[in-house]
């Protein structure tokens, strides 16, 4: 057994480094080989992190200690894939092993999209990216960048509203293969000054993989981007773990709803700075798991200027032995008067075993500020189950009718009407499928 | 149609209901009345199945059959009902998803086709007209935000809706002024008819007057000290229930 043991911490050799197999670099811009290096020397001194890690004390990632790890080289074909909506004008986009599937798709004018790799000579796209960034505490960010060889890069020209909905599906295929596939999507969304975009991700698959994603994402000035999520994936096998870095600027808006129904362990840690005045920036979710899924959604939101509001409520539901983890942070720096904040997650627990660990915190330097937070659990009101089923409705349908009603609260705060109707619609599938 | 014998049960723990026979046959109205604490709205959970009352002893027989071991919503689906003295308010659950996925699991159980979106609206709306109900109303998350008329309103509707063979109402008249008060006995006397019965649980004569009951009984400390015709409500109206309060008094 010992000699069989891999390697847990650190090293150029560790096995998700090695996982990521040959990275080319002919032909590459020199920021990039400059990020890979710092990334991995950086993911080498730290290894995955534990427990023992304060922002990781409730999500351990030990059962990727074990596995082998092949790249995901899209090849795979993902034939069953449907999109789980269809909205009107919708530009729907497949990224397989973390790179884009190009198609004939025609744009509309004033937005760009392109597979990394063809634009990473642009200065543009290496202001965005080229950030010699510090790793330190994000070991998963260090693995995406020291792994970078291609992405997905969307962006709007200053003044344009894109009313069309961008679909982003990013899909795995790997039922038979012993290793588990490493796909490590890197994704760059720039909203430029006054220009408008909704850019909705679906995350599916089947088998063993892990999906590590980056984003960067920038909304400028009176710019603004509705970003909607659905990690939908491999319940039992699949592995999903996206850091985001949101900057936001004077005015702009960013309207953000993550819907975490898949994955056997998942974790999405987002670091909104607030760099502007008067920003209105919505991270929601809502969560519905069983078994022995994870969850892990940790916000760390920054207020730097006067008079901006952020808003961060989670619903979720947790049956089996499921857990959720809601680590929130509002941290209201000196300049940042006038700022409303508000923070709050509230979980309903099923089952004896389900388990959510929420720490929301509130750190604030300036003196004129409005914060909020908070964080509740509880199970299904009896009384509003006796009454569904004192009517004729079965225990189970009854069940489901509340907990719809539970996570649609949440989803009905979706700004973009459609995507929210789908979004409730999918929760309601999810669950017949979770039921049947 | 139902028929109660000797019931004992208890509520955390605590005996309330102590040796309670009742029978309502097929086609008749009989009402309930007692003071507070006398265990009439222990009685109306017993019979729907609510968690957390207890049968001792005893038992109800629903058409011949005992409904022990029945869910609530296989007594409902058996065809009994329960007008709530508290309707619940459940957010998020619009009342037409809630009548629409209650009167279709209640068919469907019953072996009869479940109504279409069509069919189901066309059925409501008459329905909520009849009882001068606002169809915004339907929209709205279940009895949220209801005033407590609406509420019972709401309680009459999804009785009128569901038409059980059988239906126990939980102090229907509370919270209802006298023109709703009527609206609600008009809604209640249409279902009126040889195979179908009611107990109307109440504290104050005031809704006889409007659904005219075939026998009345009075529920003290947890047992039916005294039964007779509609009468009996006018005599309680005028001397009130003094002459009970001790067998009250000595059950609780």
């Amino acid at each position: 057994m010992t000699a069989a043991k891999k390697q847990k911490t650190g090293g150029t050799d560790h096995p998700l480094l090695r996982g990521c197999g040959h990275i080319e670099s002919g032909n590459t811009p020199d920021w990039v080989a400059a990020l890979r290096e710092t990334a991995t020397e950086s993911f080498a001194v730290t290894g995955l992190p534990t427990p023992a890690w304060e922002d990781w004390k409730y999500t351990a990632l030990r059962a990727l200690d074990n596995m082998d790890f092949a790249r995901d080289t899209g090849l795979s074909a993902v034939p069953y894939y449907h999109a789980p909506f269809a909205l009107p004008e919708m530009i729907s986009l497949r990224i397989l092993g973390g790179r884009l599937v190009k198609n004939a798709t025609e744009l509309p004018r004033g937005l760009e999209i392109h597979t990394l790799k063809d634009v990473w000579h642009e200065d543009w796209v290496a202001h965005y990216l080229a950030v010699p960034g510090n790793f330190a505490d994000t070991p998963l960010e260090a693995l995406n960048a020291a792994c970078l060889c291609d992405g997905i890069v969307i962006r709007v020209a200053a003044g344009t509203r894109i009313e069309a909905p961008v679909l982003l599906s990013f899909l795995h295929e790997n039922t038979d293969a012993e290793e588990t596939q490493l796909s490590m999507p890197r994704i760059l969304i720039a909203v430029e000054e006054g220009a408008a975009l909704t850019v909705i991700e679906h995350h599916t698959g089947r088998g063993k993989y892990f999906t590590n994603q980056a984003a960067t994402i920038t909304v400028h000035k009176g710019a603004k981007l509705g970003h909607y999520r659905w990690q939908d994936e491999d319940k039992q096998s699949g592995f999903h773990i996206t850091t985001t870095r949101l900057s936001c600027f004077d005015g702009a808006e960013y309207d953000g709803f993550t819907l975490t129904t898949g994955a056997k362990l998942s974790r999405h840690e987002i670091f909104a700075d607030l760099l502007g005045e008067e920003i209105r920036c919505i991270l929601n979710g809502a969560y519905r798991l069983g078994e022995r899924q994870h969850t892990d959604t940790t916000l760390k939101t920054g207020h730097f200027e006067p008079r901006s509001t952020s808003k961060q409520i989670y619903k979720g539901v947790l049956n089996d032995q499921a857990r959720a983890v809601f680590q929130g942070k509002i941290h209201v720096h000196r300049h940042a008067q006038g700022t409303d904040g508000h923070q709050l997650n509230h979980a309903l627990l099923l089952s004896g075993e389900a388990e959510i660990d929420a720490k929301p915190e509130l750190e604030i330097y300036a003196d004129d500020v409005k914060c909020a937070h908070g964080a509740t659990s509880g199970k299904l009101d009896d009384q509003a189950l006796f009454y569904l089923k004192s009517r004729g409705i079965p225990e189970n349908t009854a069940k489901d009718m509340l907990i719809e009603a539970f996570l649609g609260e949440a989803i009905e705060a979706i700004g973009h009407t459609a995507v929210r109707d789908a979004f409730l619609h999918l929760q309601n599938t999810a669950e017949q499928e979770a039921a049947a | 149609m139902l028929k109660i014998e000797n019931l004992h049960a208890t509520v955390g723990g605590k005996e309330v209901l102590k040796g309670l026979d009742l029978e309502v046959p097929a086609g008749e109205v009989h009402a309930m009345m007692g003071p507070n604490g006398s265990g009439k709205s222990t009685l109306s959970y017993v019979i729907a199945g609510r968690d957390g009352y207890e049968i001792t002893k005893g038992r109800i027989l629903f058409d011949g059959k005992d409904t022990a071991e029945m869910e609530p919503e296989e007594r409902a689906a058996a065809g009994l009902f329960l007008a709530f003295q508290y309707p619940v308010e459940i957010p998020g659950v619009t009342t037409t998803n809630f009548l629409k996925t209650a009167l279709n699991a209640v068919r469907k159980a019953r072996g009869e086709k479940e109504l279409d979106a069509v069919a189901f609206l066309k059925l409501q709306k008459e329905k909520t007209a009849a009882l001068g109900i606002d169809t915004l109303m339907l929209k709205r998350g279940l009895n949220v935000g209801f005033s407590g008329g609406e509420k019972k309103r709401n309680e009459v509707l999804q009785l009128t809706m569901l038409s059980p063979k059988f239906a126990v109402l939980d102090e229907t008249d509370s919270g209802l002024d006298i023109d709703a008060l009527k609206i609600v006995a008009e809604g209640v006397n249409s279902l009126r008819g040889a195979d179908r019965g009611f107990l109307v649980i109440t504290h104050y004569q005031r809704l006889l007057d409007y659904i005219k009951p075939d026998r009345v009984h009075v529920l003290a400390g947890g047992k039916i000290v005294k039964s007779g015709g509609p009468e009996l409500a006018l005599e309680l109206e005028k001397d009130g229930y003094g002459v009970f309060a001790e067998q009250n008094g000595k059950a609780a």
